[in-house]
């Protein structure tokens, strides 16, 4: 016997159900549909599976009850017919007998339930129950899977249009940084960019200060990605022309002053390392401050060397840090390679960190190349030890002097020595007013036969003439 | 990685592990964070272990001396590896940071008060 509670629970779980009834005896079809309409249910019937069909084409019910045995299509051939479609009713087939084979063939064709002819009313209803929990649970599972796929969707275009931003940024930060070119006086430029990510740390740039001086930077944020290159940019747009005392041809006092601005909001430890320079280019001199940075490679002719700088600590770990910079001369045809630590960081699973040495020895080997297709040949090496993955992004600027210098009296002049150091920041300034003077100064007449030292002596005693 | 209390009250021994990389650095970072926060103004961190650390690894160490600094803490380095110190050398973060080679030493000082 169902109880009182049953009923109750039996009315909730049939709410908004509908039932089909398909059956050839219009007694027997009678019979059934008063039954079910007396349980409450929404019920309509007919009278063959082909009419049945039609009815459930346009009125989706969620509960079938067909007879096994009719004229025309039989209650299993429905059944199977049914359960082909997308959303297929919860069936209940009626049969006259308990033979073992109806049943196969029943669940065979999909049914869900049986019912044996004559049936006592009650069991009726137990076995719609027992249909209307399913169906209930299948809604349910469509529900949340529509407002699954309904988030998924919000979620993809949500993250396809940040991956958009992300593209056009990467796109936006590649074209701010120079590409290869020729420079002033016969110098020039050749650049290699690789980011890790879609989004670099790295930026670097080279400027024209005035028609005698280029000033570059290569500069390296901690990691890569958003908010890596989030700082590379504000450091960036802090260097720009408009923002940067590039007139001061100081190098010390513009990263002193770019370090006292550094900002970590998140105390995310987070740092940049850097080279910035700025180069005479009628003279080849050079003035370079480094914070943390790896240091320049020279690369003469067929030789290479990694040059020895004095190099001062990373921007954004003490906010009061004094830089220096070093003065050395490039002569005609020496290059200088600036590069980010991901060119030589990258492991081989096997062989280890590709390392610097290993970096001087291909600079080395490629010496004959063009700077561009050496910058190529590099990036290629690199590519190559760390099996196409790239573990950290990768830049490269290679300032080329030219064959001879613009004037000629300095075409003369030997070859450089081995770079010294100049630490006191406060000798051989120019100050900015003065530049063409001073080129013109370092122009005129007799440059002295001389080693190194007596060339940088002679440049900071003109300095001090102009001043 | 594995904190050791020592001696003293507001210091710890931090033995970090073999790899400080990019991948490892939030939870590194804030784990150290959650320990100098808790009270741990003087530390060792022993770098033995550390076989390779990239810049963001760096980073960490840097993050916990401005920490430990604001804190009015301190802040030592123990026994890198070769490799491990020349990265620090070369980005001269051996200006900044006390590095100790001898543990029992390291400990005494950061003890001291």
């Amino acid at each position: 016997m169902i109880t009182e509670g049953t009923a109750t629970s039996f009315q909730r779980q049939t709410e908004g159900l509908k039932v089909l009834v398909v059956e050839d005896t219009q007694s027997e079809r009678c019979f059934i549909t008063h039954l079910l309409v007396a349980m409450g249910l929404e019920v309509s019937s007919c009278g063959s599976a082909e009419e049945a069909i039609e009815s459930y084409q346009q009125e989706k019910a969620d509960i079938i009850i067909s007879d096994w045995r009719m004229p025309g299509m039989t209650g299993p051939e429905l059944c199977q017919y049914l359960k082909k479609l997308p959303l297929s009713p919860y069936m209940i087939l009626l049969t006259a007998n308990n033979l073992t084979s109806h049943t196969v063939t029943g669940i065979e064709s999909g049914a869900d339930d049986f019912l044996t002819k004559p049936f006592i009313p009650n069991i009726l209803k137990a076995r719609v129950l027992a249909g209307a929990r399913i169906v209930n649970m299948q809604r349910q599972l469509e529900n949340r899977n529509s407002e699954l796929n309904t988030s998924l969707t919000k979620e993809q275009a949500y993250l396809q249009q940040i991956q958009e931003d992300i593209d056009s940024a990467a796109k936006l930060q590649g074209s701010l940084l120079p590409t290869s070119s020729t420079l002033q006086n016969g110098w020039r430029l050749a650049t290699q960019f690789q980011p890790a990510q879609e989004l670099a740390g790295d930026i670097f740039q080279c400027l024209e200060i005035d028609d005698s001086h280029l000033g570059f930077y290569l500069l390296d944020v901690t990691g890569h990605g958003i908010a890596a290159s989030m700082q590379s940019f504000t450091l960036a747009q802090r260097l720009s022309c408009n923002s940067c005392d590039w007139a001061s041809l100081d190098p010390a006092l513009i990263v002193t002053q770019l370090n006292a601005d550094f900002e970590d909001p998140e105390h995310s430890g987070r740092f940049a390392t850097l080279v910035l320079g700025v180069i005479n280019t009628i003279s080849g001199k050079v003035k370079l401050t480094i914070a943390g940075h790896p240091l320049p490679i020279l690369l003469k002719g067929s030789e290479t060397e990694a040059m020895e700088l004095a190099s001062g600590i990373p921007l954004g770990i003490d906010s009061h840090y004094h830089y220096e910079y070093n003065t050395f001369f490039l002569s005609p045809q020496q290059q200088l390679l600036l590069y980010s630590d991901g060119l030589y960081e990258c492991r081989h699973p096997t062989f280890g960190e590709f390392g610097q040495q290993r970096l001087i020895n291909t600079c080395t080997n490629a010496h004959q190349l063009e700077p561009k297709s050496l910058l190529h040949y590099l990036a290629h090496s690199i590519d190559l030890w760390q099996q196409k993955k790239p573990q950290d992004d990768i830049s490269m600027m290679l300032i080329s002097a030219p064959d001879s210098f613009a004037t000629k009296k300095y075409s003369q002049r030997p070859t450089s020595g081995p770079a010294t150091k100049d630490n006191s920041s406060n000798k051989g300034i120019l100050p900015s007013k003065n530049n063409r003077n001073a080129n013109e100064t370092e122009s005129i007449d007799d440059w002295p036969a001389f080693n190194h030292e007596a060339l940088i002596d002679n440049v900071l005693i003109e300095s001090e003439l102009i001043l | 990685m594995k904190f050791s209390p020592l001696a003293l009250d507001n210091a710890c021994l931090i033995t970090l592990p073999k790899e400080m990389v990019m991948s490892q650095t939030p939870t590194l970072r804030a784990a150290i964070t959650r320990q100098i926060e808790a009270g741990s103004n003087k530390l060792v961190l022993d770098l033995h272990q550390v076989e390779y650390i990239d810049s963001s690894g760096l980073s960490i160490l840097v993050s916990a001396l401005k920490l430990t600094q604001k804190k009015a803490g301190e802040i030592i380095l123990l026994s890198p590896s070769a490799g491990v110190r020349a990265l620090i050398e070369l980005t001269r973060l051996h200006q900044i940071f006390t590095i100790y080679e001898d543990e029992a030493a390291a400990i005494e000082h950061i003890c001291e008060q």
